[in-house]
């Protein structure tokens, strides 16, 4: 699996995910203990695996390369669509879709064909509970879901909790660079920079996606910069913009350039967790590089 | 005296704006800066009394003055394209889309692209190579489709066939290209498409050189040729009796403005439209002028870019609306009217 590919299959999604609107909720279909699930999005086979189920999974997308052993499971489609003759062919009881990230009409088409569809809808970081939950019920987990829901929130409350009152470290996000384009204190990925006292130079409040100028990076001294990236590899394509040659940025002068896997930061996944912990961690570094350059 | 050169004020009017529209342009983005800091910037280039704001300068010179440059650049190299092509050809419909000059700059680019891994935006270290090979491969793509359809033309060149082989060397490049941008991944595809429809964004110092020697150079070619070239319009027969070899200037001219277009593309991405309506307005504006149609259109088609790129940075607040887009959009709109009212023939 090209690991550009992953990440930019899930960029794309994240986009696409925040064009529906936050009221829709979709029922569950009657389903119970589900034992042949066609997942349709990277996030939901890492959940389902998490809940201890994921040799359920018959059929999944191209993008869906975690926990390894999910490269083993069928691809019935990626990014160009879904093809639903093989997955009316793999007699799914359950198929999790995702609502905004798969394509409508895939999913419309499955509905038609009867077979049985939940459309998880994530929006916001903690949302994540919402779809462990759900997919607990769907296959009699619940046990295991309500234990990892706890986790989750613990663990993120901690980060809060030990990072309320520190230092502010202002950042930008680099999602994209050609065009640039950043995240808005309004998205999701921002909620886990705040958690670890993070503050977004960009505060568009219309657009969680905005597109930007470089002159706003420019005015705004942003005191880190970062970079979502591909498994600790940068083959260039993600960073076009040559920050070196702007030491007037404070974040280009101290050297915080990060570049932090973007798998783990842009999917909905309880990755979510050690993508937070790592970013708090950088941040930490940055504040005791500033304390030092205080003392000296 | 006074009163000859009292006739010339549309001339003076386009040397006013060419120079005036650049400042303002310097003026406008999202950071503030001024008419005085960007006149007190140049004034410390050249002079030590003055003193500017270290930050404000850097932005004025390194981001916004080479993207103004390279708007001027590419305005008045794609008119001057369209305005040598409609002559060689006696076509008014020519312009470098029309021969599929465009879009086999542009296949040849995407391919460079996608193959390289080359980010668009590169900048720095590799820059300059991957401006190259950038260039290089947008170069291949339109003399490989000017070719085509030259081969296409007949033995004795004859225009209507290659108008109808410009139209289907550019249906065949597009959907090439359209091939290799639904085969890349969505991050790559999303850059290529915003490649495709033309930015400037890119601009930097390092890579203008190239596009204005370029045009430059086609400039005072084209102009050695002008009588030539005005013979053309005549009728072949005409041309070859006042002694013009036909078919070897209107093979070099396309060629010449298949570099021209090809290096434009490889800097900018997709830009359509200009280099069939600027020619033809100017031709309207500045009928009385035809001596000086040559620079007028290089004026005309640079102002007008400029203006074309404060529209996109300042239309909608916070994006950069494509470059094409605009061109295209308003192009055609302004081109329909002016067409309306001239009672055009």
């Amino acid at each position: 699996m090209n690991p550009v590919k992953l990440l930019s299959f899930v960029l794309v999604c994240v986009l696409a995910a925040n064009t529906y609107s936050m009221e829709t909720k979709f029922p569950l279909p009657d389903v119970k203990n589900a034992q042949r699930i066609i997942a349709l999005s990277p996030h939901s086979v890492e959940l389902l695996f998490a809940l201890g189920v994921g040799d359920r999974i018959v059929g999944t997308t191209e993008f869906a390369d975690y926990p390894k052993k999910a490269n083993d499971i069928e691809r019935i489609g990626g990014y160009h669509g879904f093809q639903t003759e093989r997955i009316v062919e793999l007699k799914p009881d359950l198929i999790v879709a995702w609502e905004g990230g798969n394509r409508t009409e895939d999913l419309n088409l499955m509905e038609k064909l009867d077979l049985p569809v939940y459309r998880s809808e994530t929006k916001r970081l903690r949302q994540i509970a919402d779809e462990i939950e759900a997919l607990g019920i769907l296959t009699g987990t619940e046990e295991k879901a309500q234990k990892l829901i706890h986790d989750f929130h613990a663990d993120l409350d901690s980060l809060k909790k030990s990072h309320e009152g520190k230092q502010k470290i202002s950042f930008f996000y680099q999602l994209w660079s050609a065009p640039i384009r950043t995240i808005s204190t309004g998205s999701w990925i921002n909620e886990m920079l705040e958690i670890c006292g993070g503050q977004n130079i960009i505060t568009d409040p219309d657009v969680d996606y905005p597109q930007i100028s470089f002159e706003n990076v420019l005015l705004n001294n942003p005191m880190a910069i970062i970079i979502p990236a591909n498994h600790g590899h940068d083959n260039g394509k993600l960073s076009g913009l040559n920050w070196d040659e702007w030491p007037e940025i404070p974040a280009v002068k101290n050297k915080h350039i990060y570049r932090i896997n973007g798998d783990i930061l842009h999917r909905f996944s309880l990755r979510v967790v050690e993508a937070t912990q790592t970013l708090c961690k950088t941040f930490d570094g940055i504040r005791q590089a500033s304390i030092q350059q205080k003392g000296a | 005296m006074s009163n000859s050169l009292l006739k010339k004020w549309p001339l003076f009017l386009l040397i006013m704006l060419a120079v005036a529209s650049p400042l303002f342009a310097l003026v406008l983005g999202v950071a503030n800066i001024s008419l005085s800091d960007v006149l007190n910037i140049f004034c410390a280039q050249v002079s030590d009394s003055c003193e500017a704001n270290r930050l404000k300068e850097r932005i004025v010179l390194e981001l916004r003055l080479p993207r103004i440059i390279l708007a001027f650049l590419t305005g008045a190299g794609l008119a001057l394209a369209g305005r040598v092509l409609q002559t060689v050809t006696r076509n008014p419909l020519a312009d470098p889309y029309l021969f599929g000059i465009s879009s086999g700059a542009m296949f040849g680019a995407v391919i460079v692209i996608s193959l390289t891994g080359f980010s668009v935006a590169t900048q720095g270290v590799f820059s300059n190579w991957a401006q190259l090979g950038l260039t290089g491969g947008a170069f291949i793509g339109s003399a490989f489709s000017v070719l085509l359809v030259i081969s296409m033309a007949g033995r004795s060149v004859q225009i209507e066939r290659m108008v109808l082989a410009g139209v289907a060397t550019s249906f065949m490049f597009s959907a090439a290209t359209s091939l290799v941008l639904y085969a890349s991944d969505p991050q790559a595809a999303s850059s290529l498409i915003f490649w495709t429809l033309g930015s400037f964004s890119r601009a930097s110092w390092d890579t203008l050189a190239i596009p204005f020697v370029v045009l430059i150079l086609c400039f005072i070619l084209f102009s050695g040729f002008s009588r030539q070239l005005t013979a053309l319009l005549a009728g072949d027969e005409n041309a070859r009796s006042l002694g013009v070899e036909v078919q070897k200037l209107r093979i070099s001219m396309l060629l010449l403005t298949s570099l021209l277009t090809a290096i434009l593309v490889a800097n900018t991405g997709g830009i359509g439209f200009v280099g069939l309506m600027i020619p033809h307005i100017v031709r309207r504006l500045y009928v009385n002028y035809s001596r000086h149609l040559m620079w007028v259109t290089i004026l005309f088609g640079g102002v007008f870019m400029v203006w074309v790129d404060v529209l996109s940075r300042s239309l909608i607040k916070g994006h950069e609306l494509p470059i094409g887009v605009i061109t295209a959009a308003f192009g055609s709109v302004f081109f329909l009217l002016v067409m309306r009212r001239k009672n055009w023939s």
